[in-house]
């Protein structure tokens, strides 16, 4: 900030130092990892890729280790820079391979199946396409007169949210997700383990894990391939260590690092079970 | 782009910046319950516009396009007025003992958004975008589509309306 702001009268002490103090915020220093994962799967599923993904994820490889052998080679790197600011950029050669993105990207549609599997009172969900309408250039142009009179957007329209839904899913069949073309068995399925699965992470954060092992048992009977193991098993690992059950835990994230090379969810695995 | 480079891409750019999002967001008045339904709907229209990414130009201020708009379309909301005006409290999360230096920056920082949350949304982004990010007054006046001379003058009026937030919330304290 240079030659703008000699027009400009210095701020207080206090103005600045409050000022200061916001600008000096360390972005990510309390970042959850976990909930940043989900909320990405979110959005692919918003946008509607992450249905299909997971479908093709699915269709080509039923198991989680051929999973993560097609994504060590489709991880080819993108020509877009994200020329950051001030963050250290990640370089997308680096970028996570395709079969753990896809399995992120499985958690958010069973997330979302189960949604709306469990709200079936709401329309299926829509997401704001306000800036999709107006594009946002560079530099976004406003009229700032407008704002006060602009027409409601569709962004009050009901999008899927982290709401937590612990409860059991019914069988009814889910109605199509937006922009999806996986097919509606498979959606019931992925629901179900959904369910189990987010029974099982209820559980657990209410402390109770012997429901919470009960629940990653009843998922591992019934999908011994599901699409959802990998955060079934991350759920037992943290159950087990949270029971105290230091050998079990090691043993079973052995097992996971084995089985999920690439996952999201090592860095979680390994705060509570060092390799 | 077929759809899995796209997607790496997209990817990138998330992790990237996922946080910077987060953090102008809840710059903008938006409530830290409500924060990550709105950086949801910030990554979809990212998603949607990345073809219009320009490679050549920093990624933050065209993101922050998106991060204006969203929270815009927002606080427009009737149902979200409440919490708007309810989001000075939950800054003041409880993460624990902190030492000295670092309590009087949270504390400088709460009081940063709370003055900011004195403000109305103009007002708001003026300071958001000059005196937090530390972007020109040029990059305000293309922001609003105003001449230079009124963005100073809004820079002008941002300032003086926040200063006087923030002597009376910190005579209060």
């Amino acid at each position: 900030m240079s030659a703008p702001q000699e027009e400009l009268e210095p701020l207080g002490d206090l103005a600045a130092s409050a000022l200061a103090a916001e600008r000096a915020r360390v972005l990510g220093a309390n970042a959850d990892g976990e909930a940043r994962a989900r909320l990405f799967g979110r959005v692919l599923v918003t946008v509607g890729v992450g249905t299909a993904a997971t479908a093709a994820l699915a269709g080509a490889a039923g198991t989680a280790k051929a999973a993560t052998g097609a994504g060590a080679g489709m991880g080819a790197g993108a020509g877009v820079g994200t020329a950051a600011a001030s963050a250290s950029v990640v370089p997308i050669k680096a970028v996570v391979g395709i079969a753990a993105l896809a399995f992120v990207v499985g958690t958010g549609t069973g997330a979302a199946v189960h949604r709306t599997v469990t709200r079936a009172d709401s329309p299926a969900p829509v997401v704001s396409s306000a800036p999709a309408t107006r594009p946002a250039p560079a530099l976004p142009k406003v009229d700032p007169t407008a704002s006060s009179e602009a027409p409601p957007t569709p962004s009050d329209a009901p999008r899927p949210s982290a709401v937590p839904t612990p409860s059991f899913a019914p069988t009814a069949a889910p109605p199509p997700l937006p922009s999806s073309s996986a097919g509606g068995a498979s959606d019931a399925d992925l629901a179900a383990e959904r369910s189990l699965v987010d029974r099982a992470r209820s559980a657990l954060a209410r402390g109770d894990t012997t429901a919470c092992m009960e629940a990653v048992a009843a998922h591992q009977k019934r999908f011994p391939r599901g699409r959802l193991g990998e955060e079934r098993e991350l759920t037992a690992i943290q159950a087990l260590a949270r029971d105290n059950q230091t050998e079990a835990a090691r043993a079973r994230a052995g097992r996971f690092r084995k089985t999920y090379p690439t996952s999201v969810f090592l860095p979680s695995i390994d705060r509570v079970a060092p390799p | 782009m077929t759809d899995s480079l796209k997607i790496t891409a997209f990817r990138a750019i998330y992790d990237a910046n996922a946080d910077y999002v987060q953090a102008t967001l809840r710059r903008l008045g938006v409530s830290s319950a409500e924060v990550e339904d709105v950086t949801h709907d910030v990554f979809v229209a990212v998603f949607r516009h990345l073809d219009d990414y320009d490679a050549a130009r920093p990624i933050r201020p065209w993101l922050f396009g998106f991060a204006y708009r969203t929270a815009s379309d927002h606080r427009r909301l009737a149902r979200h007025r409440n919490e708007i005006a309810a989001s000075t409290e939950t800054e003041s999360r409880d993460d624990g003992p902190l030492p000295d230096e670092r309590l009087e920056e949270a504390r400088a920082r709460m009081l940063c958004q709370r003055g900011l949350d004195a403000l109305d949304f103009d007002k708001r982004t003026v300071l958001v975008m000059f005196d937090i990010e530390g972007r020109s007054a040029q990059d305000v006046a293309d922001h609003f589509a105003i001449p230079l001379n009124t963005a100073y003058s809004r820079i002008r009026l941002a300032r003086a309306e926040f200063e006087r937030h923030i002597r009376e919330l910190g005579a209060a304290r």
